[in-house]
């Protein structure tokens, strides 16, 4: 069906630019003519500002109406510039509920569902509901899905009523012993490492100079086995401290898996909900840490497409599992996730890569070294380093690699912990060979898919055989 | 396949815009240094002053007389049954396969330096990202845009 190119109507021009300004202008105004009154106190200020985002926001509570029409959801919003919104029910990718420690006293949830669209645009939150209505709301969406779902396969069947609560394939919970395990070894040592000595280089701003002074010179006082002893304090606190949060986050952890769909339960003072549908799931990525592969454990992840709960934490992926055995993983990832599932031989990578990816971080310890050798009297036994840097990189390197089987893709990386991930051919949108001409004539190539995640998330594998990177590449194309 | 090259005009352009941008710069490097002698401010940002002069020098040097002929000699793009593949790279060669299965949606884009020598821009849109063919014939580019959009409608998106 073809028509002529058409304009919008004229007004559209108005519109926009009026709704643009309002947003803007609106609250800014309120704020000054009601601020001048008191401008004199600062009382005024305290009371005014409040009060009006609190005004706003009732009117803004006012306008928002949800509601089912048909097959469609429907959400009216929009206090100066309506906005109505239709969700195909269809097009809902997954369904989380949500509490914290204020709302749930109350018996309040949040309901955040998304589509397929980037996260910005795609969320529809409904900011506080009965949970009694968000369970009402989540299983008409998962009816409403069901249904659309029968009459594509078979007409005829109209009488069988869909049963939502069918029981789950499998369910996964985390044991309390395994939370804890998981907490511990979750618990990252570089990050807290990080935070203890950013919080001692800002300790200067931080603290009042009059104390400062009397601290400082405490400390020019103290040995260095005092200082020692202070740094590790402070990390075993950080430390705890992670070690609690982790608990709390992962407390009461449940995965059940129906035919098409996860559900996941978490939290102890803040709980989840999340439902994903298991077609959305575009890589599965399995972790381990220094310490989670020392005892022989992991940890797993899924990048689903669509939006992502930025509050999340785990960079836009989903939790699948937060602590697993290494040798149950296979069973594991055949109940969870038959599509991804499969044996894992790892190809290494050749050698000469190795050597060539360690002249980067030599080079640059050895140069940085020499600087402060020249500088500073204690700056020679930094070449100390040299070796375990020179160590630590081999580990690294050759812990990596690249299997492919039928249609699967794994890499596994390390920065610092290991990284596993496993694609499908299918939900690889595009995949690149890369090579420079040192590369080319070390015979190397290095090859990357990018994968539509929350955001388009790109696995790259460094300094494979060329004739390796042919073959990757190959595949792909046929 | 059939390995297709852009259109040798697309160097006089690349030329041209690195221009505009070295020219732009200088300007505002001038008004910094003015400033500095003016305002009586610090002496080292005569030096911050300088390098960024040398570094305009050498942005010069590097996009307007190196880099274009290699872009050029690298790029390539070939259009097969069912992918895309277009290779490109100054010092890292990079080739990628964009299969039309993923294409979400073709882009022509004609700026005022195009135009003028009657060339296209086409860019090729994934859910993961944006793939670019950065100048063709126009007629071309119209056709290939059509042929994409044609090869999209016979592979279906199967994802989601």
């Amino acid at each position: 069906m073809n028509s002529k190119g058409k304009h919008l109507h004229f007004f559209a021009i108005f519109n926009e630019a009026l709704s643009t300004l309002w947003s803007i202008l609106v609250p800014l105004m309120f704020g000054f003519i009601w601020g001048v009154r008191h401008l004199d106190t600062i009382f005024g200020y305290i009371i005014i500002i409040p009060l009006i985002i609190l005004i706003f926001n009732f009117f803004k509570w006012l306008r928002f109406t949800y509601e089912f029409v048909d097959d469609q959801f429907h959400i009216r919003s929009g206090v100066l510039v309506r906005n109505d919104r239709y969700i195909r029910i269809q097009r809902i990718q997954s369904v989380q509920i949500k509490t914290n420690l204020l709302m749930r006293p109350l018996g309040i949830v949040q309901l955040k569902f998304d589509t397929a669209d980037p996260a910005v645009k795609g969320d529809m939150i409904l900011s506080a509901l009965k949970r009694t209505e968000a369970e009402k709301i989540k299983a008409q969406i998962s009816r409403g899905k069901t249904e659309q779902a029968e009459q594509v396969h078979s007409e005829e069947i109209v009488s069988v009523s869909p049963n939502i609560d069918e029981s789950p394939l499998h369910v996964y919970t985390l044991s309390g012993k395994r939370l804890v395990a998981a907490s511990l070894l979750y618990s990252k040592i570089g990050v807290m490492l990080a935070a203890v000595f950013g919080l001692w280089s800002q300790a200067d701003d931080l603290i009042p100079d009059r104390i400062r002074g009397r601290s400082l010179s405490y400390i020019e006082h103290v040995s260095l086995v005092g200082i020692i002893i202070i740094i590790g304090f402070a990390i075993l606190l950080l430390w705890l401290f992670s070690l609690i949060t982790t608990l709390f986050k992962w407390g009461g952890f449940k995965l059940s898996i129906y035919h098409d769909e996860w559900r996941i339960h978490r939290g102890i003072l803040e709980t989840r909900d999340e439902t994903y549908k298991i077609d959305r799931v575009q890589a599965i990525r399995i972790k381990e840490q220094w310490l989670q592969q020392l005892f022989g454990w992991c940890t797993l992840y899924a990048e689903c497409s669509g939006s992502i709960d930025s509050e999340k934490g785990d960079g836009g992926s989903v939790l699948i599992f937060p602590l697993i055995r290494k040798t149950d993983l296979p069973i594991f990832l055949e109940n969870v996730m038959p599509k991804f599932s499969g044996p894992i031989t790892i190809n290494q990578l050749p050698i000469r890569g190795a050597l060539y990816r360690m002249i980067i971080p030599i080079a640059f310890w050895f140069s940085l070294s020499s600087i402060l050798a020249w500088w500073l009297p204690w700056g020679k036994y930094t070449f100390l380093a040299l070796p375990l840097i020179l160590v630590y990189c081999w580990i690294r390197l050759r812990s990596e690699g690249y299997a492919l089987n039928e249609d699967r893709l794994i890499f596994v990386n390390r920065l610092f912990a290991k990284t596993t991930t496993i694609t499908r051919k299918n939900n690889i949108q595009s995949f690149a060979k890369k090579n420079s001409r040192t590369q080319r004539r070390l015979n190397l190539a290095s090859c990357s898919a990018t994968v539509r995640a929350s955001s388009a998330e790109t696995y790259t594998m460094r300094q494979l055989d060329e004739r390796d990177a042919h073959k990757l590449f190959h595949w792909f194309r046929n | 396949m059939e390995k297709k090259r852009l259109n040798p005009k697309i160097v006089t352009i690349w030329r041209q815009r690195a221009l505009m941008t070295h020219f732009v710069i200088w300007p505002i490097i001038g008004a910094f240094t003015a400033a500095v002698i003016f305002f009586n401010w610090p002496y080292f940002l005569f030096y911050i002053a300088g390098s960024l002069a040398a570094l305009n020098v050498l942005q010069l040097i590097l996009y307007v007389f190196v880099f274009p002929k290699i872009s050029y000699r690298t790029f390539y793009y070939a259009i097969r049954k069912e992918d895309l593949l277009i290779q490109d790279g100054i010092i890292i060669i990079t080739q990628t396969v964009i299969p039309f299965t993923r294409v979400q949606n073709v882009e022509t884009e004609q700026g005022p330096l195009l135009r003028k020598h009657h060339l296209t821009a086409v860019s090729v849109t994934t859910a993961a990202g944006v793939h670019a063919i950065p100048a063709l014939e126009e007629a071309e580019a119209l056709a290939l845009r059509d042929q994409i959009s044609e090869l999209i409608k016979e592979n279906p998106a199967n994802e989601l």
